[in-house]
């Protein structure tokens, strides 16, 4: 048996005494449950998966167990676990929701005169010189509303999947006490102080891609766009999967938004051309900055 | 608003059970149900309802894939045998998967418990069962086994 739970019951204790090892054997060598469902599934990696399918098919224990866990008593999504999914999904959609109906609700006059400072300073922008520091203005101007700068969830609670790479244990403990701990600014929508964090923890581990992830996030937030670019191209360059996607997202808009629109671009064909999250937006964006 | 609510009634339950079958564990597939449903509320002009739930399952699907990809579950169990070890006691393994009156609630609890020593909340996580519903599983299990094989200590 694998490490023992503490809260055996003194029958419990008995009966380990008398069927513990038996039990074990007959489970001895075989993937550990949720391995058996990814592999049935097909989501296990490549080089993984074909072990493990090739295990089930010889170990009639696996077949019986992998079937037992698919069941559908076993499968059912409880009320709590309903209500919860509804909450959340609402509560990280309903940012955008609540800035969005602000100003549709708002007074006449107030929008009157919210489209008078937009005017004027739409009007400073244009009779800037031109030049590098003028140059991300009217990028953002133009920026498609496709492209409209939405905060990201913190994906590291959802699977415990972080993207670690060559270090041992200990370190990773560490990395994660300093990665959650910058993150709780993060959440709180304090970019300033998570961009600080960041920081210091991307140059203390500058393999995880997280955190140049969610650091060039911040500075989006910041509208330190060029700083953006450097900390996303670096998360996309480490990350793999769908944190790969959403760094190549980000970083499409950080670039049309520093004004480096072929970049930009070129990101959103990556996105555009293959299937994921970001697809129907990507192309959407392409289309509207007429690309 | 409404439209996203009806969608989210209609296929929430099927997608979180084929989130529980790709990862096993009952909270990512809550979080992943999440994010799928997410995505959905995210694309709602341009997802048609004849792509549902084809579409979410898709992005539960991508999302299972890359949780894999990273999981220290994986790293755990890497190198691990790939033909099935013969059982000790053929008896013990033999009544364990082939016997009809264990259903597969008790054999799912008795195995999570007695083979990976899992605490009873885990195997909550994973079964979705209250505690009472898994101290009763293995009870009976246990009973069962002991009658079965004839041993009797309780």
């Amino acid at each position: 048996m694998e490490e023992r739970a503490k809260d055996f019951e003194p029958d419990e204790e008995r009966f380990l005494k008398e069927f513990g090892a038996p039990l074990a054997a007959a489970r001895a060598g075989c993937p550990p449950p949720e391995t058996l469902l990814a592999a049935r599934a097909g989501v296990l990696p490549e080089e993984r998966g074909a072990g493990v399918v090739a295990h089930i098919a010889s170990c009639p224990s696996c077949q019986a167990l992998s079937e037992d866990l698919a069941d559908e008593e076993l499968s059912k999504l409880t009320a709590r676990e309903r209500d919860r999914i509804r909450g959340r999904v609402l509560a990280e959609a309903g940012v955008r929701r609540a800035a969005g109906w602000r100003w549709f609700w708002r007074p006449v006059p107030v929008t009157a005169m919210v489209a008078l400072a937009v005017a004027a300073g739409a009007w400073i922008y244009v009779s800037r010189p031109t030049g590098p520091a003028g140059r991300t203005q009217v990028a953002v101007a133009r920026l498609p509303e496709v492209l409209r700068l939405e905060k990201p969830a913190v994906k590291l609670p959802v699977a415990a999947a972080l993207i670690w790479r060559g270090e041992g244990a200990p370190a990773q403990e560490e990395f994660l006490k300093g990665f959650g701990a910058a993150l709780d600014p993060y959440r709180a929508g304090d970019y300033r102080e998570a961009a600080t964090r960041l920081e210091g923890l991307a140059r203390k581990y500058p393999k995880a891609a997280e955190t140049h992830f969610y650091l060039g996030v911040s500075r989006l937030f910041l509208e330190r766009d060029e700083e953006a670019t450097t900390a996303l191209e670096e998360a996309k360059r480490l990350a793999e999967g769908a944190l790969a996607q959403d760094a190549a997202w980000y970083l499409g808009i950080a670039s049309v938004r520093a004004g480096r629109v072929e970049q930009g671009t070129a990101e959103l064909r990556g996105l555009c051309a293959r299937a994921g999250e970001y697809q129907v937006r990507a192309c959407a964006a392409l289309k509207e900055l007429g690309r | 608003m409404g439209e996203f609510e009806e969608l989210y009634r209609k296929h929430v339950d099927a997608v979180f059970r084929y989130s529980l079958h790709c990862v096993g564990r009952r909270e990512i597939a809550e979080e992943i149900t999440g994010d799928a449903f997410l995505a959905l509320y995210r694309n709602l002009d341009r997802i048609g309802e004849a792509q549902l739930p084809a579409w979410l399952f898709t992005v539960a699907k991508n999302r299972a894939t890359d949780y894999w990809r990273h999981c220290a579950v994986e790293e755990r169990y890497a190198g691990m045998a790939t033909e099935a070890a013969t059982p000790d006691d053929p008896a013990v393994g033999s009544w364990l998967f082939q016997n009809k009156a264990l259903k597969p609630i008790h054999r799912v609890c008795l195995v999570l418990r007695y083979v990976y020593g899992m605490g009873r909340s885990e195997i909550a996580q994973h079964t979705g069962l209250s505690d009472n519903q898994i101290k009763s599983c293995l009870q009976y299990a246990r009973q069962l086994l002991r009658k079965q094989l004839g041993v009797g200590s309780e």
